[in-house]
């Protein structure tokens, strides 16, 4: 490559370098999501050839009303997992940052469930909450109260896969807000203690508001990841009682490759797309307002 | 000796505090090993520990079930979807953080709109697609659409960015090509940012279910967190015991790299919260 310029060495390897990544980006991103668009007009069981039916797929799935149930499932979901995984993390990431001893530890136990793959973890707590033989129970029984049906009550069982979930990925929250903590520069909880401040006062009007970065951050990563909600449902009650817990992304899943309706099946997730977009760009704007006006 | 201070006590406090929300937080991972050891008996029995601790659980599973095959999918799928990400990102993230040409922000622009798409709304023509490819039911069909990690070039291409120019300049003026900057100059000096690719990897490939859960059609094919709720689902012979037996030994793997790498892994954490 003598001969070239240092410019036009810099264009070719700069393409070369990033080439394999964009073959494997576009076969397995982009072109399924052109795809994507097109299946959603086209009835298709995959052994026949696919038929072409306008917007029949949407129509249909505005009227079903396994659609809107899955839906709010999957809103239920958010709105009871959100609020504490971000609470939580916060509340364990000041712990963990204050005066105390084995800080390493207590960070490395607080984080561990989350490396637990998804099937173990509901699996385990699938035992746990074991009506006749779970430790939940036992403990609630030997406390003298009445044994909980924590799966099989159709509406005990999304606050129960709820539960696992805090405790599953809580750890994800309190390690972005535990690197947010640190970099808090010591000087001002040095002016502050001058100033004769209390500890609740340095949390409520220093470490809370310096933390805004780590706030905007969990709760737009937290939201997205609860709307994602999949194999939690599928595994622990395979979105049962009754279908009181059939969430969104299930309902995908069993319309394209349980009922093989995969236009169908790939409208449901073109809704869920647009959906996920909406409230990602939605959060972007309010916090950055938010942002503005601090 | 010391005196007691009050922001001693405090500190003890505070330290005890957090070792008990710690034993309650880790009381399910508690349960879930002892059980593995624990007789059906003593699960029925409700009993914290099991009268004797024997192996038969995982005798059991071992016997019963494909867990020897799925534990080597999930190693094969794992092992190489990691370094395929590796040396795509390593490449690309180069290309990205360190050459200057025109066309780069276009192709920065084409990274970021992977975090856009999520993966669950085109899982459909993903799989259509790979079924037209004959790679269903293959350990292609499992690693090759993994591979392309937006993420991980993101974390690279920072790293190479903040590398010194000196060093670089210094290999070229010695003629040194482009591939050697990259493998002789900027690899060993990008070790942590590569460490927190290579871990960031690993867990999620170990640990991914939906898309295994398409694509492997069969049970030879399964990797383990597929398997492990077959397992749960389909044998009603395979109870609790074997069950937690088998949730230990899909865990194992995890848990020792976690162990040896956990700083990388917090960094990798830390940076997708940047991204």
């Amino acid at each position: 490559m003598g001969s070239l310029s240092k410019k036009k060495r810099s264009v070719f390897y700069g393409y070369l370098f990033f080439f394999p990544f964009a073959v494997i980006f576009i076969i397995f991103k982009l072109i399924p999501f052109f795809q994507s668009i097109w299946l959603t007009f086209n009835k298709w069981d995959v052994f026949g050839p696919p038929v072409f039916v306008g917007l029949a797929n949407f129509k249909a799935l505005f009227t079903s009303p396994n659609f809107w149930s899955s839906l709010w499932h999957t809103t239920y979901f958010t709105l009871l997992t959100v609020p504490p995984l971000v609470i939580f993390g916060f509340f364990m990431a000041i712990l963990v940052n204050s005066y105390i001893h084995f800080k390493g530890v207590f960070r490395s136990v607080f984080f561990l469930p989350f490396i637990f793959s998804i099937s173990v973890i509901m699996l385990t707590w699938g035992l746990l909450y074991n009506s006749s033989y779970g430790l939940f129970n036992i403990i609630i029984k030997s406390l003298g109260l009445k044994p909980v049906q924590w799966l099989n009550d159709p509406d005990m069982a999304m606050i129960s896969i709820a539960l696992t979930t805090i405790w599953w990925t809580v750890g994800f929250n309190f390690i972005i807000y535990l690197s947010g903590l640190q970099q808090i520069s010591p000087s001002y909880y040095e002016a502050s203690d001058i100033d004769g401040a209390s500890a609740f006062q340095k949390l409520i009007y220093i470490t809370f508001p310096l933390l805004k970065r780590s706030h905007i951050i969990v709760i737009i990563l937290q939201v997205i990841a609860s709307l994602q909600i999949f194999g939690q449902v599928y595994i622990m009650t395979g979105g049962g009682p009754g279908g009181k817990t059939r969430v969104l992304v299930q309902y995908i899943y069993e319309q394209g490759f349980r009922y093989f309706k995969m236009g169908y099946a790939q409208a449901v997730a073109f809704v869920f797309f647009i959906l996920m977009i909406f409230i990602s760009y939605l959060q972007m704007k309010l916090m950055t307002r938010k942002e503005e006006q601090l | 000796m010391k005196w007691k201070t009050k922001k001693d006590k405090h500190k003890t406090a505070l330290t005890i505090l957090a070792f008990v929300l710690a034993c309650l937080y880790l009381l399910p991972i508690f349960w879930m090993v002892s059980s593995s050891f624990k007789s059906e008996k003593d699960i029925a029995a409700m009993k914290w520990l099991p009268s004797k601790a024997s192996l038969q659980n995982y005798e059991t599973i071992i016997k019963r079930a494909k867990i020897g095959r799925w534990f080597v999918n999930s190693v094969i799928v794992s092992v190489f979807s990691t370094l395929g990400i590796v040396i795509i990102s390593l490449f690309a993230g180069y290309s990205l953080g360190r050459l200057q040409f025109s066309g780069k922000k276009f192709l920065f622009f084409l990274t970021i709109l992977g975090f856009m798409i999520p993966f669950q709304s085109i899982m459909i023509p993903l799989f259509l697609l790979l079924k037209k490819m004959h790679l269903v039911n293959t350990y292609g069909g499992l690693i090759l659409p993994a591979l392309a990690s937006p993420i991980s070039i993101f974390i690279l291409s920072q790293y190479f960015k903040g590398i010194d120019i000196e060093y670089e300049e210094a290999a070229r003026l010695d003629g040194a090509s482009e591939i050697q900057i990259l493998f002789r100059i900027m690899v060993p000096m990008a070790i942590p940012a590569i460490a927190t690719v290579l871990i960031l990897s690993f867990t999620f490939s170990w640990n991914d279910f939906l898309w295994p859960l398409i694509i492997a059609q069969t049970d030879n094919m399964y990797t383990l967190p597929v398997g492990l709720v077959t397992l749960a689902g389909s044998d009603v012979n395979i109870r609790y015991g074997p069950i937690m037996a088998a949730n230990v030994i899909a865990s194992l793997p995890v848990v020792i790299v976690y162990i040896l790498f956990q700083k990388y892994l917090v960094a990798g954490i830390t940076s997708e919260g940047m991204k």
